[in-house]
């Protein structure tokens, strides 16, 4: 079995009927990806620390060499773009929402100024 | 599984699957040591003023009308949702590396339960009706349920029993990395040094865990398990050949086994009562008293949660887990006077105790009903 067919014949194995506890269940399901997603971030971080220690027994980092390492500059620049990087694809949900006002808005724009237009131009 | 004893009839988990566990386990304590606590908070400061708003001053301090403004805040509805959901995904990330190892691990139980140097037995009566409460209910989420049983050969709910149950166990502070069995059979060999009883029951098994170490602790004991469901006895009865205990597991009601009269020294369950009804428990008590040979000895443990020493707002806080953890009688449990059903089943009234079981692993205690029979 694949680690990807498993996982799905887990998740249908185990399926419960839903509950739900805020008035509106949307709530419930997004705190439900949420907390898989925070799951998987603790795997990685497992995984991470891994990597450290196998280097560290294997004499290709030395111990706290991580934690002491200081970026330059160029590095520190590059990092924050990445870190940008990562939140606007955190807050897509929220900005895509707003290009979708923004659009709303410029296509409401021309009739709006032609309805002004033609008030005035009856005025 | 987290931390577990290692033996034949496990999954193999990745360093991925133990590290989703990990993060469950930790997720489970934050939310049960530091979350939680807050649900009182919660209950002094909106509901009950709340409450006192609408209702007479002593329905105010109703279990009832506690457990539904509760569900009403914001803040109570954040912690259910979570401690759901946690629930939920434990079972989902406990039951991948079974879905992988599935196969291997029926063909294991196979061998372990065919081999000709086996030690136990396995007796699942061909006639042996459907258990629909344990099929109804899916208890702390179980997939399916204790008693499912899919095929001949399925050993699901006892794996997933063992993988989820400690982890479980351990997000709620109960204890699961400690012995129930070895805390009990502690406090026994202090009551009566040198106690050898020949025949020992363990009512409601599930996958084993505590009729394992009973067949070790009296090697010279003849040790029975009983439990319902097919798949759940499969799966204990190959962990305890993995583990190499002689253990004769049965599938039978507790509360009406097929044993003769007086032909046990010892009568125990772990963990049995919260599980099953007001009727079953006490047909277990009758079923007990049936089943001890003069002189011989009851001790039923269970979790501590009697009612009797809570306030309402404990009552109804802890009850959480009957509508939304598939826990229909964690509160009938809560709410029974077990020392008086047990003299009602037959033991003289100066024979039963109530007691603080010390844990193992402490600190903490479980709660144990020991009565003897004269």
């Amino acid at each position: 079995m694949t680690p990807l067919a498993a996982a799905r014949a887990a998740i249908e194995y185990s399926a419960q009927p839903r509950v739900h506890f805020f008035a509106d269940p949307a709530v419930d399901r997004v705190l439900g990806i949420t907390l898989a997603v925070a799951q998987e971030v603790g795997q990685v971080l497992e995984r991470l620390d891994t990597m450290e220690r196998l280097l560290v027994e294997q004499g290709a980092l030395k111990s706290g060499a991580v934690q002491a390492f200081v970026p330059t500059p160029a590095i520190a620049a590059e990092r924050l773009m990445m870190q940008e990087a990562f939140c606007s694809r955190l807050l897509r949900v929220v900005e895509q929402e707003l290009v979708q006002l923004r659009q709303e808005q410029r296509s409401a724009a021309p009739a709006a100024a032609t309805a002004a237009g033609s008030a005035s131009a009856v005025a | 599984m987290v931390h577990e004893l290692k033996h034949a009839m496990l999954a193999t988990a990745t360093a991925d699957d133990l590290a989703r566990q990990r993060f469950l386990l930790a997720f489970k304590r934050e939310l049960t040591t530091r979350i939680r606590p807050g649900n009182r908070t919660i209950f002094e400061t909106r509901v009950r003023p709340a409450l006192k708003g609408r209702l007479r001053a002593r329905a105010a301090e109703d279990r009832e009308a506690i457990k539904q403004g509760l569900l009403q805040d914001p803040a109570y509805q954040t912690w259910s949702a979570l401690n759901r959901c946690s629930q939920e995904m434990m079972w989902a990330t406990v039951s991948e590396p079974l879905m992988r190892d599935r196969e291997r691990l029926e063909a294991q139980a196979r061998s372990l339960l065919e081999s000709p140097q086996r030690r136990g037995e396995l007796d699942l009566p061909a006639d042996f009706p459907v258990y629909e409460p344990m099929l109804q209910h899916h208890v702390h989420l179980q997939p399916r349920g204790y008693a499912y049983t899919a095929s001949s050969t399925d050993i699901m709910a006892g794996a997933l029993y063992e993988a989820g149950g400690n982890l479980y166990s351990m997000g709620q502070g109960m204890g699961g990395d400690d012995s129930k069995a070895g805390a009990a059979i502690r406090w026994l060999q202090a009551l009566r040094p040198g106690f050898a009883p020949r025949r020992i029951l363990d009512m409601g098994c599930s996958a084993g865990a505590s009729s394992v170490p009973y067949a070790l602790a009296f090697p010279d004991a003849e040790v029975h398990a009983i439990d319902v469901g097919a798949a759940m006895l499969r799966y204990a009865a190959a962990r305890a050949e993995a583990l190499g205990a002689r253990v004769l597991f049965h599938q039978m009601d507790a509360g009406a086994t097929r044993f003769a009269d007086g032909c046990f020294d010892l009568v125990v369950s772990h963990n049995l009562f919260h599980e099953v009804s007001d009727a079953t428990r006490n047909a277990t008590f009758r079923e007990t008293f049936r089943l001890l040979a003069p002189g011989g000895l009851c001790l039923h443990q269970d979790v501590a949660i009697q009612n009797a020493k809570r306030t309402a707002f404990e009552q109804a806080e802890r009850a959480w887990d009957v509508y939304f953890n598939d826990e229909p009688f964690w509160e009938c449990y809560a709410d029974a006077r077990i020392g008086t059903e047990l003299v009602t089943a037959g033991f003289t009234a100066g024979t039963v105790r109530e007691i603080d079981l010390p844990k193992i692993n402490g600190p903490g205690f479980w709660y144990a009903a020991v009565a003897e029979r004269s």
